[in-house]
């Protein structure tokens, strides 16, 4: 589903993901776990098309992702319908007046047929449990919320690739419970997970792969 | 500089708020043509950060205070017409949400401190910046392509800082983007004060608006009395004291502001006025996708932030000639109308100051029960009397129970 | 300065009033009213439309719950004061009138404005916008607005928090760090907003930006109406009385 071949990305001389080579296939779900500043979250812009490789090559379904073919606005919108991204800090994710014009945001972008946006918007209302606040203004939410108005609206658009960044950081242990519960429920052969995490209890509880980075930005090792 | 309602005719706003419709819908255009969809945000937080720039009060010598419009920093920093908007929004919610600013004088807010402000501030700043610098070429980029570029280098600042957290912070600018930086250190020096010098024009011509307009009224608005209905002063006291303020005290601190943010920004994040060299490195690094802000291309640089001062000005500057011409021209047109209605009125009162005591005994009806008003029904003044009386009585005991202990106000509610 | 924040912030994220029956009305007809209202006071020659109007919404006034009252009230006192003060001149020069006319309608639309800025949320005010087909760049100009001020708003009371912990004595930051609160709020400011772009281009923005909610007209709605050509009839009337 997702190949990176040979990866390489650096800031103003200073690596930052240093010859990523990695598969990974649909229907799993990984952890990519390591010290602050080890590169996650640089793969995970470049998965998601906000930063390209400056060597190597990374492939959706065959596809190279470039800068030159960002630029199309077709292929973006294809990337981002198929790559969904939760952001660590949750608050700049969400710019809607409301909770439900958040969720139904992504899909008026896909321009889908109202009564379909509709059904969705309800759908992943009652699935994360937002029935109460769905008038409410998202920054006026708790982190917790803010987080499952976040994975409201980000799978309301049905991607194929789900990335966490950090899930559970900023939860408490009921949020994070939860958080897990539903990682794991929502697994399954249809989609793809990427998480990043420092908590094992989550990795344990969710992943079939867990990937360990190192401080010099490389991928080190990986396990079953 | 905020007018509320009632110190301008409604006929002086409806010409303001007509003046506005252009202005708005150029700028709407300009922006849709200009900006991509992705960039809309900046306006939100141009406006916002306009509204928190009016909360600060900065003491200033003597004990005063003033508080800023910030207006041509943010010109500076998205360019006049998203600057435009962003104060309008700005003071529409000020207006509609904490009552600071009237509704009907909202167009003359807006053309004040969200159109005169602005625009001058920044047609200021450029001459200034062109004439201080000297050479023609560097300055279509500069400060505002700094700021432009401001947001790239935030979005690579905030991934290096993600990627770098753990490692040690050197702080070193490595590569092209220190060259830039030592290269850009004057010009940008030469912005600070060319952005303080428009500024402080800027304020001072949207204050002499404000004054200009409050000065009209008493020429055009008197009611049956002679009294001027509105704003009474003629402009030989409202300009001079709208401008003796903004001239030293409010003027001041919209420099102060002006110039304490930009160099405050320069210091604390050198690489954000790294000019030229670091737009190629940034595209090297994947941000290129948002660095093209303007279509046309500029050799050597991703960042083009090519204005087309002179055009647009022109255009600009001939709008506002004609509404110079014309605000005064409409209003004396309505002024005539109005003028011969009080003619009327005045001689079926009689009485050259009736009016005045007339309000005297509407608002303090309550207090002095058997005034008699004159030449109006008796019962809407019984209706008026008990109105109030009840109103007031309620209010009083109302804010009582909140003087009391608090468990007796919970109760109440 | 924090309390000014502070008080702003809760007046953005306060929860939306439902309780009266006012608020069911679609927020851009009672602006509609209000504007008339206010535009018939400042041209009416007389006090006794004005006058109604103020005993008309004093009742109003009346029926609010303590607290609101010495909000809404509180609003009004400035804005009186300082009008009457600055026609203090006038009035000695000659012009007695105009101090009380106009501070009498200053009062009115202030406290007309304050009853609306009571009832109305950020939210209708948008809302309303998008009623009225508003282009909808204003429209999320409006709504990214308020967000940043809130998150910014927070930001800066933890910074001036933070100064004021450092200092010592009233107000020193105010000399020490105007420019450097501001600076990094908008460093702050600047850092998301490159994130928001990012998060709204990762689903797929191409420049759509609508509310789902929409508005039913209802009979509230139409009886709210009403008064317009209630206060009209009103006006003319008590224009002829002199």
């Amino acid at each position: 589903m997702l190949d990176l071949d040979h990866v390489t990305f650096s800031y103003d001389g200073r690596p930052a993901l240093t010859d990523f080579t990695y598969h990974f296939e649909m229907g799993k779900c990984y952890c990519i776990v390591g010290p602050n500043g080890c590169g996650k979250s640089t793969l995970f812009r470049i998965l998601n098309g906000l930063s390209f490789p400056e060597k190597g090559t990374y492939r959706v379904d065959g596809t190279a992702v470039t800068e030159r073919a960002m630029k199309k606005k077709e292929f973006a919108k294809e990337l981002h319908r198929k790559v969904g991204f939760i952001f660590q800090n949750a608050e700049v994710q969400l710019f809607c007046r409301t909770v439900e014009d958040e969720i139904a945001f992504g899909l008026q972008q896909l321009a889908l047929p109202e009564n379909e946006i509709r059904e969705r918007t309800e759908t992943y209302i009652h699935l994360l449990g937002l029935g109460e606040l769905r008038q409410r203004a998202p920054f006026t939410l708790s982190g917790g919320e803010q987080k499952r108005t976040a994975l409201a609206a980000v799978l309301a658009m049905e991607p194929q690739v789900l990335i966490l960044d950090e899930p559970v950081s900023g939860l408490d242990e009921d949020g994070e419970k939860w958080m897990t519960d539903f990682i794991r429920s929502i697994r399954g052969p249809e989609r793809l997970i990427i998480i990043a995490t420092h908590r094992h209890e989550l990795s344990e509880a969710v992943a079939d792969e867990v990937l360990h980075m190192t401080k010099e930005h490389r991928l080190l090792t990986h396990q079953g | 500089m905020h007018i509320p309602d009632n110190y301008l005719s409604p006929q002086t706003c409806a010409v303001m708020g007509a003046a506005m419709v252009p202005v708005w819908v150029i700028s709407v255009k300009k922006i849709k043509k200009e900006l991509e969809p992705a960039k809309l945000p900046m306006l939100g937080i141009g406006a916002a950060f306009s509204f928190l720039g009016m909360m600060f009060n900065i003491p200033l010598p003597g004990g005063t205070t003033g508080h800023a419009v910030g207006g041509t920093m943010i010109a500076v920093a998205l360019g006049p017409y998203a600057a435009c908007i962003s104060i309008s929004i700005a003071l529409l919610v000020q207006a509609f949400l904490f009552g600071d600013g009237g509704i009907l004088s909202f167009g003359a807010n807006c053309f004040n401190m969200a159109f005169v402000l602005p625009f001058v501030g920044y047609a200021v700043y450029r001459l200034v910046e062109r004439a201080l610098s000297g050479r023609g070429e560097f300055r279509s980029r500069s400060l505002r392509a700094a700021f432009a570029r401001g947001g790239k280098m935030a979005g690579a600042y905030i991934a290096r800082q993600a990627h770098s957290e753990g490692l040690t912070q050197d702080g070193k600018i490595s590569g092209p983007a220190a060259g830039g930086q030592a290269h850009s250190g004057r010009k940008h020096t030469i912005s600070t004060i060319a952005a303080g010098i428009g500024s402080y024009v800027g304020i001072n011509a949207a204050a002499l608006c404000a004054a200009i307009e409050f000065g009209i009224q008493p020429m055009l608005f008197r009611d049956s009395a002679g009294n001027a209905m509105y704003c009474p002063y003629p402009l030989s006291v409202s300009v001079p004291a709208m401008l003796i303020g903004h001239l030293t005290v409010f003027g001041a601190a919209e420099v102060v502001f002006t110039v304490l943010v930009l160099s405050f920004l320069e210091k604390a994040q050198p690489e954000l006025f790294a000019a030229g060299a670091d737009a190629r490195l940034l595209r090297a690094k994947g941000y290129t996708q948002k660095v093209v802000v303007r279509k046309q291309p500029c050799p050597g640089d991703g960042v083009n932030v090519t204005v087309k001062p002179a055009r647009t000005s022109k255009k600009l500057i001939a709008f506002f000639v004609c509404l110079i011409a014309a605000v005064p021209l409409g209003l004396l047109a309505e002024g005539t109308a109005w003028g011969e209605w009080g003619a009327d009125e005045i001689a079926q009162t009689g009485a050259g100051y009736t009016p005045s005591g007339m309000l005297h005994g509407f608002s303090f009806s309550a207090l002095i029960p058997d005034y008699s008003m004159a030449g109006i029904p008796s019962w809407i003044g019984y209706i008026f009397s008990a109105a109030i009386g009840a109103a007031v009585l309620i209010i009083a005991f109302k804010l009582l129970s909140l003087a009391v202990p608090a468990r007796k106000s919970s109760a109440a509610e | 300065m924090i309390m000014q924040i502070m008080k702003m912030i809760s007046r953005l994220t306060e929860p939306e009033k439902r309780r009266q029956a006012e608020n069911r009305v679609n927020p851009a007809f009672r602006l509609c009213v209000a504007i008339l209202t206010i535009l018939l006071c400042a041209l009416s020659k007389n006090a006794v439309f004005t006058g109604s109007v103020i005993v008309v919404l004093l009742l109003r006034v009346a029926f609010l719950a303590p607290r609101e009252i010495a909000n809404v009230l509180g609003k009004t006192v400035l804005p009186v004061l300082f009008s009457a003060l600055i026609l203090l001149p006038a009035a000695l020069l000659g012009q007695p009138g105009t101090l009380l006319t106009v501070t009498m309608k200053v009062f009115e639309s202030v406290l007309l404005l304050a009853l609306l800025n009571h009832s109305v949320s950020w939210k209708d005010m948008s809302e309303a916008m998008g009623e009225m087909h508003f282009p909808q760049i204003l429209i999320m100009t409006l709504d990214t607005m308020i967000r940043f001020l809130v998150i910014l708003g927070r930001f800066m009371g933890r910074v001036l928090e933070a100064v004021g912990l450092r200092k010592v004595g009233k107000d020193d930051w105010k000399h020490a760090g105007t420019g450097g609160i501001l600076g990094v709020t908008y460093l702050k400011a600047q850092q998301m907003e490159v994130q928001t772009e990012e998060a709204m281009a990762c689903r797929c923005f191409e420049g759509t930006y609508r509310s789902r909610r929409k508005r039913k007209f209802g009979r509230r709605d139409a009886l709210y109406l009403l008064l317009a050509p209630v206060i009209l009839t009103w006006f003319v009337y008590t224009q002829a009385l002199m």
